[in-house]
């Protein structure tokens, strides 16, 4: 570039980088780009130039041209932002205005998500009711009358009736089968109770989701092995740790057979490094086949059933199962 | 149920450290809850009445250890003419009863290693004789009991009579009143003992006691949680018949006792043992199709492993042509079916082991539903989808879900037989008592309270239990507006459910719960109707000062109750696309001032009605209640109470662009039928 257009350049550029205000702007901008210029003056004096050294100088100072035009509709645009804010500048830092906020029960979004892994399955969602008949809660799954097993499980009678607050989901799969043939797989999520002493994990009142899939024996049939393989989906999505395992331990309910708790032991938080029940589960007990009314011998098929307020506590952290129920907003707002 | 493990180690012979024994039951058997330093909690569930006891443990250890287990084998033989006569007047309640005479016992403390052993399992050492019925007991599982064998000369069993009582053998000498569902052992004329639960005070060991009549007995194990149940008394006796003993056992806890107390007393047990025992039970068979393990386990553990695992725990088996009949100890009740034997191969063989696959199965159901009761099971993902999305539509607007007990201290259906407190007696008919409470113990913490439940009340049995969604609101100084700012939320919820019909009818007395109902004011709460049907689908109400006062709820408060189930199902056709107005609308403005009794809504209904085809909506503004001196101001006859609505009229044709002059002539229409119908004055 010649001299002469490097001192018009940066005489031009130490002027912009003195200026602070618009009217400046406007002057300077004559002055170095107006019709008076000295650069409208060099360019004019090209025209004396031979014609090569017109093509190569005329290129070099309209380039110069354009790059100052540039830089002065830049310093523009952000005096005029200045001018604003000078009047009318935000303090960033002062808060939002306060919208209100309502909270979703952690039980209702841990039912909901729940339902959204199974549906993604192919399982059905279904609900019943919450009063239950001896049958349907007890004798349908095994539990014979006067059978110690059902002093595993303290119930809620009412007064004077036959009937039960459901101590477990479990009694969804005598109602479902009765009216449905299999192949199926269903999930129940649902509310129940148990008449035992409350504390920090146990309380008379609390949600479980019960799984139920059958189908006819058969190469395909459901396995323990594939139970295996749900549950250990079903967690792996839930608590959002690919790595989770899950093992099975040797137990018993009088509907399953073989049956098995659930342990697992997860990467992070609460279930880090540890074996933690979580569930029980099992192969549907041929007698509760039978009970539903299903020929024997034609049917496999496998249960759990898991209390939600268990997975949300580890997920979550919680460490009182009562604040569930106890209706205080210091909680609940939390989630 | 607390177990020693020195004894379960002698028993068994295995050389396994205490936590690795206890990691190996856990997750093979049963949970080993707790390992004191000696004295362990094993939690046996009912199914295998056969490990209460310290030689079941010892065996099943043996079987998850694979180490040989050498099983004690007591030899005896039945006593043809006994000292004693046993009549057993109910075999099915006592499936076999069995005594053994042993004469020249010197009752005293019992020697160290006798005591150690049951003080480790939490019982209390009483005396050599009683002490070696308990170790038996808890080493082989047979609860026993120990005579005077001269208060016995002859042993009945059966039913006891009505009004029977007998005197327990425990420190209070508790006296128990029978009936004739409860089985007793007697003498000639009277009860000694309750069967299979606890032993008389009147025929027990004393301290000049010298000849013993062991009893070992086996009972039903029905009658005899029954009557545990009846009596409110569980002993470790109970506990064991109600999951059920072999009845085999009896002969050999016999001998057992003897020796012992050969040992620990200084007696001498008669060669030979009384035996009612007319229907023994014998080992049966259960066949299994290698094939059926593989495919409900999902995998293959093969045969021979099959077989030295089921030969491990005890079991007979045999390949007959491919498939495995395996024959049952008599101690093994609980295993009826080809997958109980199917569970103990594969809990000893390790879950661990087993592989995680997932299923196969048709992407959608092809059978489903088949016949029947339709309300069996409540096919209602829709409902419950969409009462995720009210609950994120009222989250949005600022209420917080609460979840509460379903029992409640007041009520008049339904009763619990055993409530937890006077708090929670009744099952709950409607949310809102529940609420009220919640809204009183959060307005400590915060000047405004926002909650909604959503949750089943109980109505009637048999019936599709009630879905209630209660929503509640409270402030600690307001007025009416919270009344207001409810119903603004409820406006909200019937919009986004997408229903256009509903109208607030405060016509009393009204067909809702009265524990919701009563804890409103009269005169301030309206029922949600759907106009045409009359179906009822919901209440709300602001509270009664007294209500409040008498909950401590202090602020202004209101509440409302919908029957959810019906809204979601009124709401099941979608909306549908309106197609954007061609034609531009115009707006009037008119304001009114009418009598305070004048309902708003009948403002717009004149409105709307006298305005024609034209009027596409009548929309309130302002609602104004002039005060005294603003009162005053306003000219000529106002009323005394007055209140001023100003609406916007809005008038639209979908056909034309409106003139000025039709408007005009449908807005004069509208103020004359204010004027004429309501006495409404135009402002």
């Amino acid at each position: 570039m010649p001299d002469e257009l490097t001192k018009i350049k940066d005489e031009a550029l130490r002027d912009l980088e003195n200026i602070r205000d618009a009217a400046a702007l406007e002057l300077a901008r004559i002055r170095h780009l107006g019709r008076s210029s000295e650069l409208s003056q060099y360019l004019r004096t090209l025209k004396e130039r031979t014609a090569d050294q017109r093509r190569t100088l005329g290129k070099l100072a309209n380039d110069a041209r354009a790059e100052l035009e540039h830089l002065y509709d830049d310093a523009r645009a952000r005096l005029a932002d200045t001018a604003e804010g000078l009047a009318g500048k935000l303090d960033v830092t002062a808060p939002g205005l306060r919208h209100i906020r309502g909270h979703i029960h952690p039980i209702t979004s841990a039912q909901e998500e729940i339902n959204g892994i199974f549906a993604s399955m192919g399982f059905r969602i279904m609900d019943g009711p919450e009063v239950e008949t001896d049958f349907n809660n007890f004798e349908a799954l095994n539990f014979p009358p006067d059978h110690p097993a059902r002093d595993m499980q303290d119930t809620f009678w009412l007064k004077g009736m036959k009937n039960l607050m459901r101590t477990h989901t479990s009694p969804m799969q005598v109602r479902f089968m009765q009216v449905h043939q299999p192949p199926f797989r269903i999930i129940v999520p649902g509310r129940v109770w148990r008449n035992e002493a409350t504390d920090m994990t146990h309380d008379f009142q609390f949600h479980q989701v019960e799984g139920l899939v059958v189908a006819p024996r058969g190469p395909q049939a459901p396995s323990m092995a594939n139970l295996k393989g749900v549950m250990e989906h079903f967690y792996r999505r839930y608590f959002n740790d690919a790595d989770l395992q899950v093992r099975f331990v040797s137990s018993y309910f009088p509907f399953v057979e073989p049956g098995v708790e659930v342990f697992l032991r997860g990467t992070r938080g609460k279930l880090a490094g540890v074996w933690i029940e979580v569930a029980g589960a099992g192969m549907v007990h041929q007698n509760v086949f039978t009970a539903v009314g299903y020929a024997p011998s034609e049917m496999q098929g496998f249960a759990f059933g898991n209390a939600i307020e268990r997975l949300v506590m580890l997920r979550r952290g919680i460490d009182d199962i009562r604040l569930f129920n106890g209706g205080d907003l210091r909680f609940l707002n939390q989630f | 149920m607390k177990f020693s493990w020195p004894w379960i180690k002698e028993l068994s012979g295995v050389f396994l450290s205490p936590h690795a024994a206890a990691e190996l039951l856990s997750s093979k058997a049963f949970e080993v809850e707790e390992i004191g330093n000696d004295a362990w909690e094993i939690k046996i569930l009912p199914n295998r009445p056969d490990c209460l006891s310290h030689l079941g443990i010892a065996r099943e250890l043996c079987a998850l250890d694979n180490a040989r287990f050498a099983a004690p084998s007591y030899e005896y033989e039945k006593s043809v003419h006994p000292d004693v006569r046993i009549t057993v007047k109910d075999t099915e309640g006592c499936p076999r009863f069995s005594a053994l005479i042993v004469r020249g016992v010197k009752v005293g403390p019992s020697p160290a290693w006798l005591s150690a052993y049951l003080e480790t399992c939490g019982l209390r050492s009483i005396n050599n004789v009683v002490d070696v019925t308990n170790y038996v007991m808890l080493e082989l599982g047979q609860p026993m009991h120990a005579f005077d064998l001269r208060h016995i000369p002859e042993l009945v069993i059966r039913r006891a009579k009505v009004g029977e009582r007998v005197r327990a053998l425990d420190e209070a000498r508790t006296e128990y009143e029978l009936d004739p569902s409860i089985l007793v052992v007697a003498d000639g004329s009277k009860a000694l003992s309750i069967a299979g639960i606890k032993g008389g005070a009147d025929s027990g060991i004393s301290d000049d006691t010298t000849d013993v009549l062991l009893e070992a007995a086996n009972w039903d194990p029905v009658a005899i949680r029954a009557a545990s149940r009846k009596l409110g008394l569980r002993t470790d006796a109970s506990i064991r018949f109600s999951y059920g003993v072999d009845p085999n056992l009896t002969a050999p806890s016999l001998v057992r006792a003897g020796e012992l107390l050969a040992r620990a007393a200084g007696g001498t047990a008669d060669r030979a043992i009384i035996d009612a025992y007319p229907t023994p039970r014998l080992p049966w068979q259960i066949t299994v199709d290698p094939e059926y393990t593989r495919s409900l386990l999902g995998t293959d553990i093969g045969v021979p492993q099959t077989r030295s695992i089921l030969e491990s725990l005890g079991f007979g088996t045999e390949d007959r042509s491919g498939k495995l009949i395996v024959t049952v100890p008599t101690r093994r009740s609980d295993v009826s079916g080809a997958e109980d034997i199917i569970e103990e191969v594969a809990r000893v063989y390790g879950y661990d082991a087993l592989p995680s696959i997932p299923p196969v199965f048709p992407i959608y159901d092809e059978k489903g539903w088949v016949a029947g009761d339709t309300n069996a099971a409540w096919d209602e993902y829709d409902i419950i989808r969409e009462r995720f999305a009210i609950a994120r539509l009222l989250a949005g607007a600022g209420y917080s879900e609460v979840y509460n007990y379903a029992f409640v201290p007041d009520g008049t259906k339904f009763e619990l037989a055993q409530p937890q407190s006077s708090e929670y007696r009744y099952l709950r008919t409607t949310l809102v008592p529940r609420l009220l409470t919640n809204l009183r113990d959060n307005l400590r913490f915060t000047d405004e309270v926002r909650l909604f439940e959503a949750g089943h009340t109980y109505a009637s049995i048999g019936e599709k239990e009630p879905l209630r969604l209660g929503i509640a609101l409270a402030r600690r100084s307001g007025g009416s507006d919270v009344f207001y700012e409810l119903k603004g939320a409820l406006d909200l919820l019937i919009e986004r459910i997408g229903i256009d019909d509903v109208v607030y009818d405060d016509a009393e007395p009204f067909p809702w719960d009265a524990g919701a109902v009563s804890a409103t004011g009269a005169g301030r709460r309206a029922l949600l109707r759907i106009e045409g049907s009359g179906m009822i689908i919901g209440f709300v109400g602001a509270i009664s000062s007294g209500v409040a006062e008498e909950l401590k709820l202090k602020g202004s408060a209101a509440v409302a109750e919908l029957d959810l189930r019906a809204l979601i199902e009124l709401a099941e056709q979608e909306n549908e696309f309106e197609p954007l107005p061609k034609y531009p609308s115009i707006i009037r403005d008119i304001a009114v001032l009418v009598d305070q009794g004048v309902k708003v809504d009948d403002i717009l209904q004149t409105a709307e009605d006298a305005g024609g085809d034209i009027v596409e909506d009548v929309d309130v503004f302002d609602i104004f209640l002039p005060t005294g001196e603003e009162k005053l101001k306003a000219e000529g006859d106002t009323p005394e109470y007055g209140k001023s609505v100003a609406f916007h009229v809005i008038f639209r044709s979908p056909e034309r662009t409106l003139t000025d002059k039709e408007v005009d002539a449908a807005e004069a229409a509208i103020k004359a039928a204010l004027t004429e119908d309501l006495d409404a004055k135009i402002r």
